[in-house]
């Protein structure tokens, strides 16, 4: 059992051929150059990988490298030494690798496309709320410091909502009150959003568009449906989760324009920002009937929402956050 | 599996430099392919989506190890001594570290800018343990690359250099870019030896206006008709694809190509006025053209496919670049000694890729 190669003096770019070769149970290294023939021993020996030298380091600090990978791999096998990395075996371009691989592939990327919501929810239901509730906070104060300003509603007003709200929340399932805030912006218009674990925030352009108090509660009743079933929390770690998947797949990135694929990650998430919107509607229209509130008001108040957009906004295009109106009406039609 | 062993491949740098005396340029070699690196892709891919990502350490490592292994100058080839564990330690640190960062927002948005700016002057330190790491990972003919840069040093160029040229509204950009290149090439050892780096001035500006040139063709003929594209299908009533939706793409795509265009001219320039120490020189033709036209239809490629085309599109990069590189040995190169001294931990190294840092040659 001989392995043909070249043996690097320690710390040294000077070579000359040599052989390895067993002897007995024993490893013997024969130099050409000085006729050399001593037992050595080996460290750390580098894995298979196609193409790539092998280099197998002795311990007395001298390197051999070597291109025949099946004869090193005999001689490992004959000393006993494990035989490190097999992953090249998978790795060799075949049919029989192709297909199992894709196989696999399909396997995972199923797995993935019906499992990574599932674990990503566990993970955003098994954080504690008073975090949820802390990052929810920070990120209302930071939307407040530069898009919202103090609200010109009337107290009178202002306390008739808040009375819808409190009572809303009260025929949710939510175990607290979370807090509401009257806000003007210019900037957002006829808008209510809630943050992780509240607040909500309503808009005094949304309180006026209003024609009843059937119309709010089904808008204050959409808001505290998203904090009920932490939709929030829900999509940053579903985003999270395809973010690491992403990243995973293309990490042999080199130049900024691969940053792009990325975009894939912002188009699954949008895709679940606009389910979301789908549960809460149907949850605000469950609340409201509970509440003996028009159902009815809430449609005719998104038709009012929608209004200035126009027919633009009947269907929704695949990065919107929000679903299209007409798709709206249809995920509320059959509920009733 | 082809392995003969050929010979070195020697080729006269110019038709010019064939006469005695002259040394032989040694042209670097490429022996990858697509096919056999889709198999390392697909596989690392597998593995790493199975074991929820800790095999990425070992699948950067087989990756690194595929380009550098089969990549060969004057018949040796070189390649990457870091293994999985090592980089598996730096990257469980790195995250640690990010995540901790990222959970200050939670508690206070304001512990968090303040502990931004203790970060700061922690970035020299591990752009330094990063280089040093990646250059002591590096080996050809059993001697290893080695980076000794310094603190202040670091500070001034990946810092000062880059705030200087923000201030000066891109204008000192150029200068900031050779600081950076000279310092980061400076500090590189092969073993013992040093290397010596010069680059004139005049030519980075040239690279630098012929950029802003390029730059500027190409916004016009992807922008033009892709403003024109969106229009049309706005008229049709096809939503979505208008034109402020098309043109942020067609802007994108150009500045990215010019980045290519700039990194293939600048790297020239770097490459051509290196030495190391007993004269050796190097000598790199990238065509910034060339180079760009591989970037974008790489990317292309690679978009259309779904990814599955992105190994092909690394091995063809990673071709074109030893293609255009060349070494001119002014002596005998196997008179090269190694130094001990330490890699260091791979954090610096794991945290600059997380957070994607872009340094190195």
């Amino acid at each position: 059992m001989n392995l043909r190669g070249q043996i690097f003096e320690t710390a040294s770019a000077r070579s000359s051929g040599a052989e390895l070769s067993l002897r007995a149970g024993h490893l013997v290294l024969t130099c050409q150059d000085d006729g050399e023939v001593a037992e050595v021993q080996l460290t750390k020996v580098s894995d298979r990988l196609a193409g790539t030298a092998r280099r197998l380091h002795l311990t007395d600090g001298r390197l051999f490298v070597t291109e025949d990978d099946k004869g090193a791999d005999a001689i490992l096998a004959a000393l006993g030494r494990p035989a490190g990395f097999r992953v090249f075996i998978l790795e060799r371009p075949s049919v029989r690798n192709l297909a199992l691989c894709l196989g696999l592939f399909v396997t995972i990327a199923g797995g993935l496309y019906f499992g990574l919501p599932v674990a990503a929810d566990l993970a955003a239901l098994g954080l504690p709320d008073r975090l949820e509730r802390q990052a929810g906070g920070a990120a209302f104060e930071n939307l407040d410091s530069w898009a919202l300003e103090p609200s010109q509603l009337l107290t009178a007003s202002q306390d008739r909502v808040r009375g819808l709200f409190e009572q809303t929340v009260r025929a949710s399932k939510l175990s607290f009150v979370p807090e509401l805030h009257f806000r003007a912006s210019e900037l957002l218009g006829a808008n209510a959003f809630a943050f992780p674990g509240g607040p909500v925030v309503v808009t005094d352009a949304l309180v006026t568009l209003a024609p009843n108090n059937d119309a709010l509660v089904g808008v204050l009743a959409h808001e505290i449906a998203h904090i009920e079933a932490r939709h929030g929390l829900r999509r940053l770690m579903r985003a999270v989760g395809w973010t690491i998947i992403v990243s995973t797949l293309i990490g042999d990135s080199s130049t900024v324009l691969d940053e792009l694929v990325a975009f894939p990650v912002v188009l699954i998430t949008q895709g679940y920002s606009r389910a979301f919107e789908i549960e809460a509607d149907q949850r605000a229209l469950v609340l409201m009937r509970q509440l003996d509130f028009d159902p009815k008001a809430y449609e005719e108040m998104l038709a009012r929402l929608y209004a200035p957009c126009g027919t633009a906004c009947d269907e929704a295009g695949w990065w919107s956050s929000h679903p299209g109106f007409e798709n709206r009406i249809e995920a509320l039609t059959p509920a009733e | 599996m082809a392995q003969q062993n050929e010979g070195p491949s020697r080729i006269p740098v110019s038709p010019g430099s064939g006469k005695t005396g002259e040394p032989p340029a040694l042209a670097l070699e490429f022996r990858g392919s697509a096919s056999e690196y889709f198999g390392i892709w697909l596989v690392n891919l597998l593995l790493s989506l199975i074991t929820l990502g800790i095999w990425s350490a070992w699948a950067k490592v087989r990756r690194i190890r595929y380009f550098y292994g089969n990549t060969r100058l004057d018949g040796h080839a070189f390649d990457y001594l870091a293994d999985g564990w090592m980089l598996l330690k730096g990257r469980l640190i790195a995250v640690a570290v990010i995540a901790l960062y990222a959970s200050l927002e939670l508690i206070d948005p304001f512990v968090q800018i303040i502990a931004t700016f203790f970060f700061i002057p922690l970035y020299p330190f591990i752009i330094n343990r990063s280089l040093r790491f990646q250059a002591r990972m590096t080996v050809w003919r059993n001697v290893r690359l080695n980076w000794q840069g310094d603190y202040m040093g670091t500070f001034k160029a990946y810092v000062l250099w880059p705030l200087a040229a923000v201030l000066s509204v891109g204008l000192a950009a150029p200068a900031a870019a050779r600081a950076a290149s000279l310092y980061l090439t400076r500090n590189y050892r092969f073993g013992t030896a040093e290397f010596a780096a010069e680059a004139s001035l005049k030519e980075f500006y040239k690279a630098f206006l012929l950029t802003i040139a390029y730059f500027m063709a190409m916004a016009f003929m992807l922008g033009g008709p892709l403003f024109g594209i969106g229009a049309v299908l706005r008229a049709e009533g096809v939503e979505g694809f208008g034109p402020e939706f098309l043109l942020p793409i067609a802007m994108f795509i150009a500045g990215a190509t010019a980045a290519s265009y700039y990194f293939a001219l600048t790297r020239n320039i770097v490459l051509n006025g290196l030495t190391l120490s007993g004269g050796h020189g190097f000598h790199s033709t990238l065509p910034g053209l060339g180079y760009s036209w591989i970037t974008l239809s790489n990317f292309l490629a690679t978009i259309l496919s779904l990814g599955l085309l992105r190994p092909w599109a690394a091995v063809r990069a990673w071709r074109y670049q030893a293609d255009h590189l060349a070494a001119l040995p002014a002596g005998p190169l196997d008179t090269f000694v190694d130094d001990q001294s330490k890699a260091g931990g791979a954090f610096g190294e794991e945290f600059s890729d997380l957070e994607g840092f872009d340094i190195g040659v």
